[in-house]
């Protein structure tokens, strides 16, 4: 079921400008019907009367019954767009003509056949770190002759999106821990040969391809990876401590996002130390999200 | 409210169709008002339409300031102001030009669409025929389809847009149609409407009769008025319509005398006590009579009318209006075959027996003549008729020229004319004759329309013939008639029908006529046609030209309503019924949730079982994922639901389509039976408190105490899992009390409770691996029974691929714990 239903409640209409033209020239017409009482223009002016009320009635009927929900978004650095992907459901047997989605100054026009969804992706451009909603969106319509204008009641989505600080490269990466070898260079090589076998684990997104223990996939119809124990020579802390005072909170958040990066990209284990907080030597893509998490919502 | 939608371009293809519209108006502008207004209107429709067709932008401003300009020259130039309908008009028509011509915007065409709907109502004002009707309706509905294109953001066909247009009108008529009704017809003025143009009486019946003109009236086949009779109509030759009566004349030509103040109140009194007038000897014709629009003062009524509802009878028997209407009109009237004989009406004898012309030589000697013979009017009269109808005269529509003496040379040389010769040389030989006459003119006859049953009357059936008085009364005589029976019998289209075919020269008017009186084959089929198409606009004239007031009145009479004030019975009968047709559209436009087809419809029955037990299928799950999910939390079942899942998405998107009735019925055989993890096969007593172990180092156990702790620490137990939610049972050890003293013995506490009687959720059994795997050895799992327990363990290990189901149920049991009867869900998670 959608998150967001419009009922009647959550519907408003209103004339356009171009219906209150619309109503002077019914009154122009009306006045000229009882001047010269003619009666084809009454007929005239009832049609047009008419047409306008029922029109009313197509505007409403656009848009009532559209489900509305949202879908979980990835998380995004700060800069990049985050994106909402929100699903907009028909599931009545009418067709609804010219709907459109405004979510913040951004306007997307939606045509829904009968029993159809569609997923609309919102971008918005973050502006700071932390947890983002995403802008109330309203629905929108003044299908069919643009006499009437009707939206709805604006509905917060209720999945978020965590932005993730912007990372900036300000000072020097701290040294290699003790314990890693003496050669940095030999460091930011990953030696597989070097790794040693430690177990099977079932298959987890993000493990290696190559680590995929294949024989098994025959056997059993699962995917198995091959855990190998990392007793890396390439761990780094990094450390809220090692970085300058002068600094900013906000300076120091992005450096530490940076090296997190890094360290990512150069499948080193490391530990993040914060003033209250320690997440400890590790790695994977688990380790690193729950890293950049803590950097996040860091106040 | 939300920011509006961003405005869209329209295609050069809508703006041509826009411009074709407009192109339809100005071209229909020819048709009513100054062809020079007109042209110009279309030379700035062509230069706009150029402009589309070239691509190029609009032109400056200043260039559309100079049209403005000239247009209200010419405004002014030919109608002389602003004020009256044409001018008003050919301002609106030149308006939606100069509009056409300045637009950019998307508003500015909604614009010209709203005033194009506006020039199409107003040219009601003009026209108002069937004819009318039907163009201005095609043109509405085609200036919706453009509004439809112009409001939708995306390409709109025209063929998609006028089906929509007409749904639209289609769906507001019957609204339409409550509103004509019922809407109170009160009278009113608003001083910036422009005021009525006085109307163009060239072709209506003249207040004057001069020989010759008259005739070219026999080819204006416009309509003058339809009259439909209460009983049958009488017989064509008996039709004799009274509008005006001539009594000046003037050199063979006559003049009708306005009624003077004296006169008109006089015949308002007479109106007010008709009861003078009756005439008790026979029952009058009734008959209800809707005339077309005319400016004439007098209206035709059958000889002879009888306490008129509309007007003032005149002692002339013509019926006399002070003001003229705009419009078709429509009024009833009742007449007698015989003039009212009224008792003492004073006639002016000598004005009835002044004539300007006076007798010439030939003339004189034929008076005389028939002086010697007899002194008796009625003779007189019989001698007059015999002389037109034995001395070949004939009844032509282009008779020679009279020239100095009228009268004479039509009584003796030319001897032919139309009907106002005749009419006139007759009457005044009659005055000369000392016999008070005069002329009356109206119409004759009309055609016969059998499909609406009623008479249609053109201008071409004006007529004119005289009436003499003798011993007290007015008697008509129709000279006419002696010249031409045709004209007076079959009327005057069966004459012109043998007229135009020449055939009344060379003897085969006979025939001619017979076969106009009962034509044949596709004739016959036309004049049905045509027939139907008069009788159309006949109704249409009735119903809705003219619906008034009283119309009004009436209709509220007939519907059973009786109230003394009418337009708040109207009011509210209007209210009441376009809410109920408001409420009933909306009721009916409503959006209709989908209609599901059988399969999902039992699909959704057999989703609804589990929705009993709280299992709901999210939105985002297919129903294998679904079904895989509740054979887990149903796993007796697992292999049913597996089954019914597996033939759904099969049916919905596979190939196979055939087996929907087995789905049904394995749907409607479906019962869920929830397996209760309440662990009530064994009883908790002493002995089941005891440790189980499962394996070397996993313990399972029912629910602890405090004085166990000491003891489980001392055995060695270095962790404990609790599986039993808390508050399961009235004096439960809290699982925060627990962890507090396993901690004080050195142990390490998990709580993973799993609630009884409910599905599994899918993390639970994931997460007691782990934290089985991660934690210090041996390990002590508790429940109630230690079934949940047990069960959570197994299906870890199974999924792990580390042991069987047989296995784990056999462990299980070993350690007393009945497994056997999740068999099916453990079976499941080893697949």
């Amino acid at each position: 079921m959608p998150e967001f239903t419009i009922g009647r409640r959550e519907l408003y209409i209103l004339p356009t400008r171009i219906g209150w033209y619309f109503t002077l020239i019914l009154i122009a017409l009306f006045a000229i019907a009882v001047k010269f009482d003619n009666q084809a223009a009454f007929m005239m002016l009832f049609i047009l009367a008419s047409i306008s009320m029922v029109a009313m009635l197509y505007t409403h009927n656009n848009v009532i019954g559209i489900g509305l929900s949202s879908r979980p978004s990835h998380s995004v650095f700060l800069g990049e767009t985050a994106l909402f992907p929100i699903r907009v459901h028909n599931q009545s047997q009418t067709k609804r003509n010219s709907v459109w989605l405004v979510c913040d100054g951004f306007h997307q026009l939606l045509e829904l056949p009968e029993t159809v969804e569609k997923e609309v992706e919102l971008e918005l451009p973050t502006v700071r770190r932390g947890y983002l909603n995403c802008s109330p969106i309203t629905l929108t319509s003044h299908y069919p002759i643009g006499v009437f204008f009707c939206w709805t009641k604006r509905y917060m989505p209720s999945q978020r999106c965590l932005v993730y600080p912007q990372a900036l490269d300000l000072v020097p990466r701290p040294m290699i821990d003790d314990f890693s070898s003496d050669n940095e260079h030999e460091a930011t090589k990953p030696n597989v040969s070097a790794e040693d076998y430690s177990g099977m684990k079932p298959y987890q997104p993000g493990d290696r391809l190559r680590d995929i223990h294949w024989p098994s996939l025959a056997k059993s119809q699962k995917l198995v990876t091959i855990q190998h124990e990392t007793h890396s020579s390439t761990a780094v802390n990094l450390s809220w401590f090692s970085l300058p005072k002068s600094l900013s909170t906000e300076d120091k958040l992005s450096q530490l996002c940076f090296w997190v990066i890094d360290a990512q990209k150069q499948q080193m284990s490391f530990q993040l130390e914060m003033p209250n907080h320690t997440i400890e030597y590790d790695q994977g893509n688990t380790h690193f999200h729950k890293c950049l998490t803590v950097l996040a919502l860091w106040d | 409210m939300p920011t509006p939608p961003p405005a869209h371009a329209l295609g050069r293809r809508t703006l041509l169709l826009l411009s074709s519209t407009i192109l339809v108006a100005v071209l229909a502008h020819y048709a009513i008002a100054s062809p020079y207004i007109a042209s110009l209107a279309l030379l700035v429709w062509c230069l706009k339409t150029g402009l589309i067709i070239t691509n190029k932008k609009n032109p400056p401003i200043i260039v559309i300031m100079l049209f403005t300009v000239l247009s209200i020259l010419m405004i002014l130039w030919f109608y002389g102001g602003w004020n009256g309908q044409k001018a008003g008009i050919s301002f609106l028509v030149l308006l939606v030009t100069l509009k056409f011509l300045e637009s950019a915007t998307l508003r500015d065409y909604f614009v010209i669409c709203l005033l194009l709907l506006f020039v199409a109502s107003a040219s009601f004002l003009f026209h108002n025929t069937l004819t009318t009707i039907l163009i201005v309706s095609a043109f509405v509905v085609v200036v919706l389809a453009l509004l439809f294109i112009i409001s939708s953001p995306t390409k709109l066909p025209f063929s998609a847009s006028i089906k929509q247009s007409f749904n639209l009108i289609a769906r507001a008529l019957p609204l339409a149609v409550l509103l004509f009704f019922l809407f109170p017809r009160i009278q009113g003025n608003f001083g910036f409407i422009p005021s009525q143009d006085r109307l163009d009486s060239n072709r209506e019946l003249s207040n004057s009769l001069v020989a010759g003109e008259f005739a070219n009236q026999a080819f204006n086949d416009r309509l003058a008025f339809r009259a439909e009779f209460d009983g049958s109509p009488p017989v064509k030759s008996r039709l004799y319509w009274r509008s005006k009566v001539m009594t000046e004349e003037s050199f063979f030509s006559w003049k009708v005398q306005a009624p003077s103040a004296t006169e008109l109140r006089l015949a308002k009194l007479r109106k007010r006590s008709p009861n003078e007038l009756r005439n008790n000897q026979q029952e009058p014709i009734r008959y209800s009579i809707v005339h077309e629009n005319s400016a004439d003062q007098y209206l035709p009524y059958l000889d002879y009318a009888y306490a008129p509802e509309v007007g003032i009878q005149l002692d002339d028997h013509s019926v006399f209006k002070d003001q003229t209407t705009n419009g078709i009109f429509a009024y009833r009237g009742a007449s007698y075959d015989s003039p009212t004989v009224v008792e003492g009406l004073p006639i002016n004898r000598a004005k009835l027996l002044t004539t300007r012309s006076t007798p010439k030589a030939r003339t004189s000697a034929l008076l005389g003549k028939w002086r010697r013979e007899t002194r008796d009017p009625r003779q007189l009269v019989q001698l007059a008729f015999d002389y037109f109808k034995n001395n070949d005269f004939e009844y032509t529509l282009d008779p020679a020229e009279l020239i100095e003496n009228p009268l004479d040379e039509f009584l003796f040389d030319t001897r032919e004319g139309y009907c106002e010769h005749y009419a006139s040389a007759f009457t005044t030989l009659m005055r000369w004759q000392g016999v008070p006459a005069r002329i009356v003119v109206g119409y004759l006859g009309g055609e016969t329309n059998s499909v609406g049953n009623f008479v249609e009357v053109k201008y071409l059936d004006a007529h004119a013939w005289s009436e003499v008085w003798i011993d007290g009364a007015w008697h008509r005589v129709d000279p006419t008639a002696a010249a031409n029976q045709t004209r007076i019998e079959h009327g005057m289209e069966a004459f012109l029908n043998i007229w135009e075919q020449g055939e009344l020269a060379n003897g085969r008017d006979g025939t001619a006529l017979a076969d106009f009186l009962d034509p044949s084959g596709l004739r016959r089929a036309l004049n049905t046609i045509k027939q139907s198409w008069g009788n159309l606009g006949y109704q249409w004239n009735k119903w809705v030209v003219n619906y008034d007031f009283n119309a009004q009145k009436e209709l509220l009479a007939q519907l059973g309503f009786e109230s003394r004030n009418t337009v708040y019975t109207l009011v509210i009968l209007m209210s009441v019924g376009l809410l109920s047709m408001m409420l009933f559209y909306f009721w009916q436009l409503i959006p209709k949730a989908a209609r599901l087809g059988e399969s999902q419809q039992a699909f959704l029955r057999f989703l609804q079982k589990f929705k009993r037990h709280d299992l709901f299928k999210s939105l985002s799950e297919s129903p294998n994922e679904f079904g895989v999910r509740a054979a887990i939390a149903f796993p007796e079942q697992a292999l049913e639901i597996r089954d019914i899942t597996d033939r759904y998405s099969q049916i919905r998107y596979g190939k196979e389509n055939s087996n929907i009735d087995s789905f049904k019925s394995a749907v409607k055989q479906f019962k869920l039976k929830p397996t209760k993890y309440k662990d009530q096969s064994i009883e908790p007593d002493a002995e089941n408190k005891k440790m189980k172990n499962i394996t070397d180092d996993f313990y399972v156990a029912g629910q602890l105490t405090e004085n166990d702790f000491p003891e489980l620490a001392k055995s060695g137990i270095k962790t404990i899992i609790n599986n039993r939610p808390d508050g399961e049972e009235a004096g439960q050890l809290e699982s925060s009390e627990a962890r507090q003293l396993a901690e004080k013995h050195g142990m390490d506490y998990h709580y993973l409770p799993m609630v009884g009687g409910q599905p599994l959720p899918p993390m639970l059994v994931d997460d007691f691996k782990s934290t089985l795997d991660e934690s210090q050895r041996p390990v002590l799992a508790h429940c109630r029974s230690g079934w949940r327990s047990s069960f959570l363990w197994s299906m870890g290990q199974i999924a792990a691929g580390n042991i069987s189901a047989d296995d784990a149920i056999k462990a299980a049991g070993n350690a007393g714990i009945p497994l056997e009867q999740a068999r099916a869900t453990l079976e499941a998670q080893q697949s």
